[in-house]
């Protein structure tokens, strides 16, 4: 079996993981206490136990952690509707929160911390029989999910190895801030676990914002209408490691494809249809509309990507793509939809990179939420694509960094925690480093030999 | 313990907490420092109904005040709205202080310091001699030949740098161009596949309808019977 750990801190990686699982259980018939109901697709496979295991008395338990360092978040879990599918000893919180700073998740505070949480990431581990690795979700911005984030990766690292790393990383609103010192907060942590991890898919909350109100017409959309649009990605990311016979079954083939090399690991995530209920009638959402409108640069009406907003730009160059679709959906359409996109597109490899599209299809479609925002659809896609475009965006982060630390603002905050002042300037400029790196990626798309031209 | 999930917004920031009922006044500006940057003592906090995000000007339902009173006695539901001004903005910051970049230089690394760094891609790139670094290709030095299966007007299929997929259509011109070095092959497809309509660069080699027409190198292009295709995937412009 090929089990997977996830890994849920802070508040955005808990709220992200209660959509997450609330949306496994509906897709493998499992009522809010892990039991599997008589009709379950689920009932004759065995493909989910990589994400539950399951006791004696036939309770089905996600192989989850809950990790904060405060409590209100994950009393909120303790006491909703999904309480008892959790083991308890796999939420855990503190009594003293991060205050929105890398530091004390990083040292103070989520030192307290560490080693019950990797306690428990062993008693999960050893009751595996053959672990592929971690997702952690997590994000940039808060304290909790950049320090103890960081902390977490760091010592997975130590102690699994070999297993792969990934992670679901909320990335920074480029608007709108959740707190002044997130700059600091997500250029620490990412400094800290580039080397520590293997993939990290990046979520944008204001993207998903954007969404919710204009494609979903949400009014005040709060996390728990944008969460459940990240856990259909998510849950499109992860299907084929819980469904029998899908295509596409390992984590590690996510980043044999997806990363290039390894600093090169940031891919975007996009997601098709994005239907209210109401529209949802008059789509025909076939394979080849699908992939045309989550591969397109501009919002629409049904595909919007699920990104940092304004990245794209004409000079980004993807490095490698993948397209997981789900349901009713057949190889050979899939084929001629990606050979018409590659016609209609002028999409430029690397020529280094070895791939273009890997494809993956997973028969199960994707489940309805109760209460939900989104439209019961037969078929959906998702891509990733892992593109150079993104480094605007650390272009952007690094710059408020700048900002601040010209100011020494905050710094205090950070030094009182025990942080060494020097750790700002080395993030930095491995942050700068790290957009130099997509600059050098793109320079083999851009700048081909004649050779590569092909065509006038 | 009761607790509730408001929207904490300031001039800088906005974001979803959830708050434990008991808490002090006192103790919920320490949490809003961190958050929006505005120190504890110059903090006005006061509370309004969901949905007025966009709106600075909507009703203030209390003004949170009392330093010693919990968060509950203010009465607050799921989703209100608690806005926080800074009462101090000269002394503690401008709007815009912590967001706006434009009087700050980015900091960008040397080219020395990047060269110098050895978990990069350049130098991830110069270990497995790859991209701009690999071994260049001999060079076709001796003068290309025109393929002598290819004639003008032949019917041919042309393929992409995609495996599985080809292109048909009408040999247009063989020979020299302006655009580059070699010998270019002109190609009319059946369908608007190509990249201009026979001209490259303002020179004029044959005429097609716009997208119809396209260069390739004569080792991409074969001659022979293929007829026009009949393709059912609607054409849409992206």
């Amino acid at each position: 079996m090929r089990e997977v750990i996830s890994i849920h801190v802070g508040q955005a990686g808990i709220q992200i993981g209660n959509a997450c699982w609330e949306l496994y259980t509906i897709e493998h018939g499992l009522s809010p206490d892990g039991r599997l109901s008589e009709n379950s697709p689920s009932a004759h496979e065995s493909g989910f136990s990589t994400f539950f295991s399951e006791t004696g008395s036939g309770k089905h338990v996600p192989r989850s952690i809950y990790v904060d360092l405060e409590p209100n978040v994950i009393d909120e879990v303790r006491t909703g509707p999904y309480r008892s599918l959790f083991h308890p000893e796999t939420l855990i919180s503190g009594k003293e929160d991060a205050a929105n700073n890398y530091a004390r998740g990083h040292y103070t505070i989520g030192k307290e911390q560490i080693d019950t949480v990797m306690d428990k990431v062993r008693r999960l581990a050893d009751n595996c029989s053959g672990l592929q690795g971690f997702f952690v979700f997590h994000s940039f911005g808060g304290g909790t999910g950049s320090g103890f984030g960081a902390l977490l990766l760091e010592r997975l690292s130590t102690d699994y190895g070999k297993k792969s790393k990934l992670e679901f990383s909320v990335y920074p609103s480029p608007k709108m801030a959740s707190s002044v010192v997130e700059p600091y907060n997500s250029i620490l942590t990412t400094h800290t676990t580039l080397e520590h991890s293997d993939c990290s898919f990046m979520v944008d909350n204001e993207a998903i914002y954007d969404i919710c109100k204009r494609n979903l017409g949400v009014g005040a959309p709060s996390y728990t209408n944008l969460n459940r649009l990240i856990a259909q990605v998510v849950s499109s990311i992860t299907a084929s490691l819980r469904f029998d016979g899908s295509l596409n079954v390992d984590l590690n083939e996510f980043q044999t494809n997806l990363v290039p090399f390894p600093r090169i690991h940031f891919p975007l995530t996009s997601y098709s249809p994005l239907l209210s209920a109401d529209k949802a009638h008059h789509e025909q959402n076939s394979v080849s509309e699908m992939t045309l409108n989550a591969i397109r640069r501009k919002a629409n009406s049904v595909g919007m990507r699920i990104k940092p907003v304004d990245l794209v730009s004409d000079t980004s160059c993807p490095v490698a793509c993948c397209l997981l679709y789900r349901g009713d959906v057949v190889p050979k359409d899939v084929q001629s939809a990606v050979a018409s996109i590659k016609t209609k597109k002028s999409i430029q490899f690397v020529d280094w990179c070895p791939t273009g599209f890997k494809l993956g299809i997973c028969n199960e479609p994707p489940a309805l939420v109760p209460g939900g925002d989104l439209a019961q659809v037969s078929r959906s896609l998702c891509m990733l694509s892992n593109t150079t475009s993104i480094s605007t965006a650390w272009g952007r982060l690094d710059h408020k960094f700048d900002l601040l630390y010209s100011k020494r603002a905050f710094v205090h905050w950070y030094v009182g925690e025990g942080m060494e002042e020097g750790e700002f300037s080395e993030a930095r400029e491995d942050l700068a480093a790290l957009e130099k790196d997509y600059e050098e990626v793109g320079i083999d798309g851009t700048d081909g030999e004649e050779e590569d031209v092909g065509e006038y | 313990m009761p607790s509730v999930s408001i929207f904490v917004i300031s001039s800088e920031t906005h974001s979803e907490r959830r708050y434990d009922l008991h808490l002090t006044i006192g103790q919920l500006k320490n949490k809003l420092e961190s958050i929006t940057g505005i120190p504890h003592d110059s903090q006005r906090i006061t509370l309004h109904d969901p949905g007025s995000e966009d709106d600075t000007n909507a009703k203030v339902l209390s003004t949170l005040d009392d330093e010693t009173k919990p968060l509950g006695y203010y009465n607050i539901r799921d989703w209100q709205i608690l806005r926080v001004k800074d009462l101090n903005p000269s002394a503690n910051f401008a709007e815009g202080q912590y967001t706006d970049v434009s009087n700050v230089e980015k900091f960008e690394i040397s080219e020395e310091d990047y060269a110098s760094r050895r978990d990069t891609v350049l130098a991830y790139k110069q270990a497995h001699q790859i991209g701009r670094f690999a071994p260049q290709a001999p060079n076709h030095s001796e003068e290309e030949s025109i393929p002598e299966n290819i004639t003008l007007n032949a019917r041919c299929e042309v393929d992409t740098n995609d495996s599985g997929l080809k292109k048909r259509g009408t040999v247009r011109f063989i020979g020299k161009t302006k655009f580059a070095k070699g010998i270019w092959v002109g190609i009319e497809y059946d369908e608007p596949l190509g990249k201009n309509d026979g001209s490259v660069q303002g020179e004029r080699y044959f005429t097609t309808k716009p997208l119809f027409g396209g260069f390739v190198k004569p080792d991409r292009v074969s001659t022979g019977e293929f007829p026009v295709e009949e393709l059912d995937l609607e054409e849409e412009e992206m």
